[in-house]
């Protein structure tokens, strides 16, 4: 019964998701119209998230649900469309909050969307409730609480490194998370019991407590890569004398904060106290009829005390990890590779010599930071109708085609990119798709091979303009960095499976991100858009070098971390 | 209380106009209701998240905002035209007489909601367009606007009503603008057509529309929706026409390519090379804008859209609607005038913009202004010279405006024909062109002269007549009372300005005249009328006005050439009296009164280097035809009388004043360069028992740097040593030398003070900070502390460009980065103290409380980084083009304009032209 009670309602979430999804695609593309190219399919719908082949349910589509059985007054009508309003206003607070941690990269488009949803959900509760209602004073309350707690955090643990006590990290997760509880208990206000709001409350907000704790506990990589010193961060750091380092700039890496946070106990104690809040949650409201909610709360304790024994398993095996690290790196040194494994070169009549003395060059920087498992063939020359770069498998050896452009002298190609970028950007991608077994690349993939071939090429001249290296002008440089969610956005419509960019011919797949084509977007934003994307990974990752990211990284985890389509 | 009903029921096309001041005042007072309301909603929402007053200051009651005269005060009684708000804090009473049925209540709703709405999308709007991120607060408080706009309005317009959908269509409308304007106009040069234009500018403004979408709702009377929906199109195009007009630089500077900017450079052919990122310069952008008659397009395509906007609001009866448009369209027409004569003139300067240096050129140097100076010599003495008339004199001319626009030429004025001579010959006559027209002009007889016109004022002629040293000497007896002093009755017969002529002229015939000397003591010592005026006569009810600088001038030239101390006492009082009325400029405002304060100053022995802008605006401002504009010297009974001629005396006198000195200065230079700024002020250094002796000698190369990015204005002291309980630095000025105080830090931190700073950065704050007391006296106040600092570190900016600003701010990297991302926090810190009023020094007079309200959270210097970023804003976006010698001397009063225009509440002053 409890089961069936409970798949009804993640199926009801699913729909109002779904129905909020349809209602913003309907304003994102009036919004769109005229900034979109005119020639091209409609923008994509929803914002830039992975989108997952099941229906999505999320918490906030059905939270108030999972309090339906103490209120049974309350019409089913009601209670749905309090939960859309609570969806569209928790979409609204993430955001916000989303445009808070990202800093210099607002997305307009995002920002718009979000104040339409705000005034949406306000519209739809002067509905529900009238103008004049006690509900109007706790949102007012909830909302100075939210906001108290976000700057108190901001202020005192972004980039400083104060002491951070269990209960400020209390009040702070409590305050955060305020106005999310607000929706609940309007269902008390609804179903005319009032008297049980505090006990409500007091279970809602030991739930948001372990919640948060456990948010801190999974996204400790972005919070140090950001310097929001959460609480455990703060624990790892403090309580092991790294402040000094952090204060001067040089940060420690991420892997040995994990293994400090890991291996010292401070996550084990992060996830006992988040099984209590979820237990304290549930004992706080053990006499009410909430099946659900329990049941709601019983699943977290389970996650926690499951996390917490892959926790203990990561603390004894921390030496053995670290010797097979180490045994794994001079592997990797002892098959480093030698002068003769930089790939054969050819060049068609009438292309210089000097363009193949060139991509020899080139191509021995990036074998010693990225190597090959061999059987390369790198050919300079002209094939009208190809992309700037494209591969051909040959019985055991893959073909790559650099395309010159003989306008220019030979010296850039026809994607107006410079050779050595390009023999770089076709070097990287020829390697990746032979490490994954793959004959193409997915966008996300495409975005972090050519932030990694820019960097490549970055680290052999640095004093060159990074525009020059990707083949742009400093005007069009600019234009990305102003409009980089146009080309987030671009890049999220790619991958949801519209017909890709085309720079090679017939059959043959883009091998670049966000090729050329009419409209705003100029030519080469991909090379732009890749770098940002290699930034946005490195964040997230304990080992930065080429070779691990082109090796180490699997399709999924690039869109995971890039919140795009993995397709 | 005036009845909107009963505005509605006249019916007429143009406001009554016995209700005008009935109706300005209605507006005053519903807009300052708007505005107690947006203020007062914005304390409440600060207070909610700092109950307990942690975060910031306890807040205050909003005070009545500024430019908001009390209507039951005397100025409520007077006839006022211009009103003190934006319309958008009273729109919707703009259109109230369309819709008589609706109650004012709603109006009043309906314009603080709008008002309210309103500045959630500015918050928002600003940031795109200028390139900032959204901070905390800023998503806080558009929150909260749109919350308190739609309590506002949804008692009215239930959530089910049509209007939300039409509001919706409005809100996506002006999204696609922001948007397309962003992607295609930003960074990007691309075709703009006319027709883009007008969509854009009319959906970017479009949600002002809502207003009349929820009168008609509420009224249930749309017959007039679509001809005021498409009147605010017009409007709203044409004022975005205007606006791109006004803000070119900035969007030049923000690479923001408006439909002007773009048709700009197309025009210039420049549009490859702004892709290629090769910019030109924003002064040739400037010139290529107002050259080639753009400009004068651009005003013209508004003024087609505000007749439009008229038109389309023909037959519906919206007088106030109406009269504010047509107050637009007169000011664009007004504009368009006033760009044609500015182009005609700028066409001929802007083959000067680039004037080479001031300074005398070294050796192997390119020649410096000499040169240039000669040639605006004698480009005027040959206008002087075409401009004689055939009797040897020069003409007067009648104006209604003292700007002498338009003027009628009057005929031949002895006042005027004195006045130039005079002036010729205190430019000493060096100049060939010169020499040649004093020579002409002495070939006429003296007599001739005195004529002049009849409808000249007799007044001024008698006043400049030519006296003989008799004629002199018997009026000087005859204002001596039975005491030996000035009787007062006899002087009281004429105004000041005449007696300063015969101080001149008795002066200039070496007459003994003791009485008019005691009188120009008297009259030098005084300070600046207070009205700003300068009496010429005063008898029987008419009052005759000299222009005020011409009085100090006279008695300038009266005086300077006497070496005795009575002499050289009244001079000093009048340089200072003179030097009060300079501009932040540089300058003395129009070219007449810029031209005698400067004839005035040199010919009293002043540096010409003191007073280079000046100069420069009397070179720039020089004519095709080798004149300059006229002011008016003399105005009576709203009559101006002024002569272009005299004004081009005046000029050529002060610019042959710069050429004297600029020509003594390259003859002294030539042998003795090295020994130059020995003259600029004297530096002292004393260090403390225990200061190491490489500390001495570095804080003297130092501070010989420091003098060469900011000019000291008089000697210095400076003391290395280690005082308790003392900050980083202090400075002492007693009115002789100024002394500084650097307090260093113990052995542990051997090149730091003790306010955590590296000493050098602590001399270079020290170094402005004294500067600036020599200039304007000891820092007062949070803000100019702050303001000072940020200068300080502007120099410290200059002099090691290479270092991190977080080290020259005394920060750790860290510390930095939380400044950086918390910035929002400090400016709402200071903005709030500023605000409150809260400036004064705070208790250990060394930290502003601007920022010592914040410390609870802030990083110790966080200040140090808000003072740097102050000026990185403006400096960054192109806008100041200010020397950091011009900007030490920013007088309080515009320090605190400066603070109030980035963190105050903008508000824009628009003529409601009644």
């Amino acid at each position: 019964m409890e089961s069936a009670i409970r798949r009804e309602v993640l199926e009801e979430g699913a729909a109002i998701h779904r129905g909020i999804r349809q209602w913003e695609a309907r304003f994102r593309s009036a919004m769109l119209d005229g900034a979109w190219p005119h020639d091209r399919a409609a923008p994509p719908l929803g914002p830039r998230q992975p989108e997952t082949r099941a229906p999505r349910s999320p918490l906030h589509a059905y939270y108030p649900m999972l309090f339906r059985t103490l209120f049974p007054s309350v019409a089913w009508r009601d209670l749905r469309e309090l939960c859309r309003l609570g969806r569209l206003y928790a979409e609204h607070l993430l955001a916000v909050d989303a445009v808070l941690d990202q800093g210099q990269r607002v997305d307009p488009l995002e920002l718009f969307v979000s104040q339409l949803k705000q005034l949406e959900s306000l519209r739809g509760l002067h509905r529900l409730f009238g103008s004049v209602h006690p509900f109007w004073s706790a949102l007012r309350e909830a909302s100075f609480h939210a906001w108290r707690a976000v700057l108190l955090e901001r202020l005192r643990h972004g980039h400083r490194l104060l002491a951070y006590s269990g209960e400020e990290f209390e009040q702070i997760a409590k305050g955060k998370t305020a106005l999310f509880k607000v929706f609940p208990l309007a269902l008390a206000r609804l179903g005319g019991r009032a008297d049980l709001e505090s006990a409500l409350s007091l279970s809602l907000d030991c739930h948001h407590v372990g919640l948060l704790l456990l948010d801190d506990l999974e996204d400790w990589k972005e919070d140090a890569a950001a310097l929001r010193f959460s609480y455990p961060l703060t624990r790892v750091i403090l309580e092991h004398g790294l402040a000094d380092e952090f204060a001067k700039g040089a940060r420690p890496s991420l892997a040995a904060i994990g293994d400090l946070l890991y291996g010292s106990g401070i996550a084990g104690e992060q996830l006992a106290a988040a099984g209590a809040c979820f237990r304290n949650a549930m004992e706080s409201v053990a006499r009410m009829e909430l099946p659900l909610w329990l049941a709601f709360n019983r699943d977290y304790r389970v996650r926690c005390t499951a996390m917490a024994r892959e926790v203990e398993g990561y603390a004894r095996g921390r030496a053995g990890s670290r010797r097979r690290a180490e045994r794994a790196d001079e592997d990797r040194a002892a098959h480093a590779p030698e002068e003769s494994a930089v790939p054969e070169v050819v060049v068609q009549t009438g292309v210089p010599e000097s363009r193949a003395e060139v991509c020899r060059v080139v191509l021995r920087e990036a074998c010693a930071a990225l190597p090959h498992p061999g059987g390369l063939l790198f050919c300079l020359g002209s094939w009208p109708g190809m992309g700037a770069h494209f591969w051909l498998s040959q019985d055991r050896c893959r073909l790559v085609g650099i395309q010159l452009d003989p306008a220019d002298g030979f010296l850039s190609t026809v994607s107006g990119r410079p050779l050595e970028t390009e023999v770089t950007l076709a070097y990287v991608a020829t390697v990746r798709c032979l490490l994954q077994g793959e004959s193409h690349l997915s966008e996300p993939e495409k975005l972090l091979v050519a932030g990694i071939a820019v960097r490549l090429r970055l680290q052999s001249v640095p004093a060159q303009d990074l525009w020059d290296v990707a083949g742009m002008s400093l005007l069009d440089w600019q234009w990305c960095q102003k409009n980089e969610w146009l080309l987030w956005a671009c890049a999220a419509r790619n991958g949801c499976g519209c017909a890709g960019p085309v720079s090679g011919a017939g059959d043959l797949p883009a091998a670049e991100p966000l090729a050329a084509g009419p409209g705003p977007v100029p030519r080469n934003a991909g090379l732009y858009l890749g770098l940002r994307a290699v930034e946005e990974i490195a964040g997230k990752a304990l080992k930065r070098s080429p070779a691990d990211f082109i090796a180490g990284w699997s399709r999924a985890e690039i869109a995971k971390s890039l919140r795009l389509p993995p397709c | 209380m005036l009845s909107w009903n009963a505005l509605g029921a006249e019916r007429g096309r143009r406001c009554p106009e016995d209700l005008r001041s009935e109706i300005v005042q209605a507006l005053h007072l519903e807009s300052r209701r708007v505005a107690v309301e947006l203020a007062r909603l914005r304390t409440d929402l600060l207070t909610g998240l700092s109950p307990a007053g942690d975060l910031w200051p306890p807040a205050q009651e909003p005070a009545p905002p500024e430019g908001c005269p009390d209507p039951s005060g005397p100025a409520g009684a007077q006839r006022v035209t211009v009103l003190g708000f934006s319309p958008f804090f009273y729109y919707p009473f703009l259109f109230a007489t369309a819709f008589p049925e609706v109650p004012p209540e709603f109006l009043r709703a309906l314009a603080a909601a709008n008002r309210i709405l309103l500045e959630a999308l500015l918050t928002l709007d600003n940031r795109i367009d200028r390139d900032q991120r959204l901070d905390p607060l800023d998503l806080y408080l558009m929150q909260g606007y749109c919350q308190r706009a739609l309590e506002i309005l949804l008692p009215y317009l239930p959530p089910q009503d049509a209007f939300w959908e039409e509001c919706d269509e409005l809100y996506v409308a002006y999204v696609r603008a922001v948007l397309r304007e962003l992607v295609f106009h930003r960074q990007r040069v691309e075709p703009f057509p006319a027709q883009d234009f007008r969509r854009l500018s009319a959906d970017k403004a479009g949600l002002v529309k809502a207003t009349i979408l929820a009168l008609c709702r509420v009224s249930g009377d749309g017959r007039h929706r679509d001809a005021l929906l498409a009147s605010q199109d017009a409007f709203l195009i044409g004022f975005q026409a205007i606006d791109d007009l006004k803000d070119w630089r900035e969007d030049y500077a923000r690479q923001n390519y408006t439909y002007l900017l773009t048709a700009v450079l197309e025009n210039a052919g420049r549009v490859r090379a702004v892709e290629r990122g090769e910019r030109p310069d924003p002064e040739v952008v400037g010139r290529w804008l107002y050259e080639t008659g753009l400009a004068q397009s651009q005003l013209r395509l508004s003024e087609e859209l505000f007749r439009e906007s008229l038109d389309a609001a023909r037959d519906v009866p919206v007088p106030l609607w109406r009269d504010m448009v047509e107050g637009f369209l007169r000011s664009a027409r007004s504009m368009r005038t006033d760009v044609a004569q500015i182009r005609s003139r700028d066409l001929h300067r802007s083959s000067r913009a680039a004037l080479p240096a001031w300074s005398p050129p070294a050796h192997g140097e390119e020649p410096g202004c000499g040169p240039l100076l000669a040639s605006c010599l004698s480009r005027g003495a040959r206008y002087l010279l075409a401009k004689r008339r055939p009797d040897g004199s020069f003409s007067l001319a009648l104006s209604p405006h003292s700007y002498m626009h338009p003027a009628r030429v009057l005929g031949p004025s002895g006042a005027v024909t004195a006045l130039v001579l005079r002036a010729l010959a205190g430019t000493g006559a060096e100049e060939p062109e010169i020499r040649h027209l004093l020579a002409a002009l002495r070939e006429r007889p003296g007599t001739a002269r005195e004529a002049y016109a009849p409808s000249a004022p007799a007044e001024l002629e008698q006043a400049f007549r030519a006296r003989s040293r008799e004629e002199l000497e018997r009026i000087d007896s005859g204002i001596c009372d039975g005491g030996g002093r000035c009787d007062a009755d006899a002087l009281s017969a004429q105004g000041k300005g005449f007696w300063a002529e015969l101080v001149f002229q008795a002066a200039h015939r070496q007459a003994r005249a003791p009485m008019l000397e005691e009188l120009a003591l008297r009259e030098a010592r005084q300070d600046r009328d207070p009205a700003g005026a300068c009496t010429l006569v005063e008898a029987a009810g008419s009052r005759g006005l000299l222009r005020p600088l011409l009085v100090p001038y006279l008695l300038c030239k009266a005086f300077a050439a006497r070496p005795d101390e009575l002499a050289q006492t009244a001079v000093r009082a009048l340089v200072s009296r003179v030097l009060g009325g300079c501009l932040k400029s540089g300058s003395w405002g129009n070219y007449t009164d810029t031209a005698l304060a400067l004839a005035a100053l040199l010919g009293a022995g002043c540096a010409a280097t003191e007073w280079e802008p000046a100069a420069r605006k009397l070179v720039l401002g020089q004519d095709p035809d080798g004149s300059w504009p006229a002011n008016a010297i003399y105005g009576k009974e709203g009559r101006c009388y002024g002569s272009r001629e005299l004004t081009t005396a005046w000029c050529l006198e002060a610019l042959a004043h710069c050429l004297r000195q600029h020509r003594e200065r390259d003859r002294e230079s030539s042998g003795r360069a090295s020994a130059l700024g020995e003259g600029q002020g004297r530096i002292e250094i004393y260090a403390h028992e225990g200061v190491a002796p490489e500390r001495f000698e570095d804080a003297g190369r130092l501070l010989n740097r420091c003098r060469r990015v900011l000019r000291a204005r008089g000697s210095m002291r400076v003391y290395l040593g280690r005082w308790a309980g003392l900050p980083g630095h202090f400075v002492l000025a007693d009115g002789r030398a100024t002394d500084i105080g650097v307090n260093l830090a113990g052995p542990h931190a051997p090149d730091c003070t003790v306010a955590g700073r590296p000493t050098a950065v602590e001399l270079a704050l020290a170094w402005t900070e004294a500067v600036r007391a020599q200039v304007r006296g000891p820092v007062r106040g949070g803000p100019e502390r702050l303001f000072v600092e940020g200068v300080g570190l502007m120099v410290c900016r200059r002099l090691w460009p290479g270092q991190t600003p977080w080290e020259q701010c005394g920060l750790s990297r860290l510390d930095w980065q939380w400044c950086h991302e918390n910035e929002w926090y400090l400016c709402e810190i200071a903005r709030q103290a500023i605000q409150a009023g809260r400036a004064g020094p705070a208790p250990d007079g060394s930290r502003p409380h601007a920022a010592a309200a914040g410390e609870a959270f802030a990083p110790a210097n966080a200040r140090l980084y808000l003072a740097l970023r102050l000026f990185d804003t403006e400096c960054r976006a192109g806008l100041s083009t200010e020397s950091l010698d011009q900007m030490i001397e920013w007088e309080p009063a515009a320090i605190q304009g400066q603070f109030q225009k980035l963190w105050g509440q903008g508000r824009r002053k628009i003529s409601l032209c009644l």
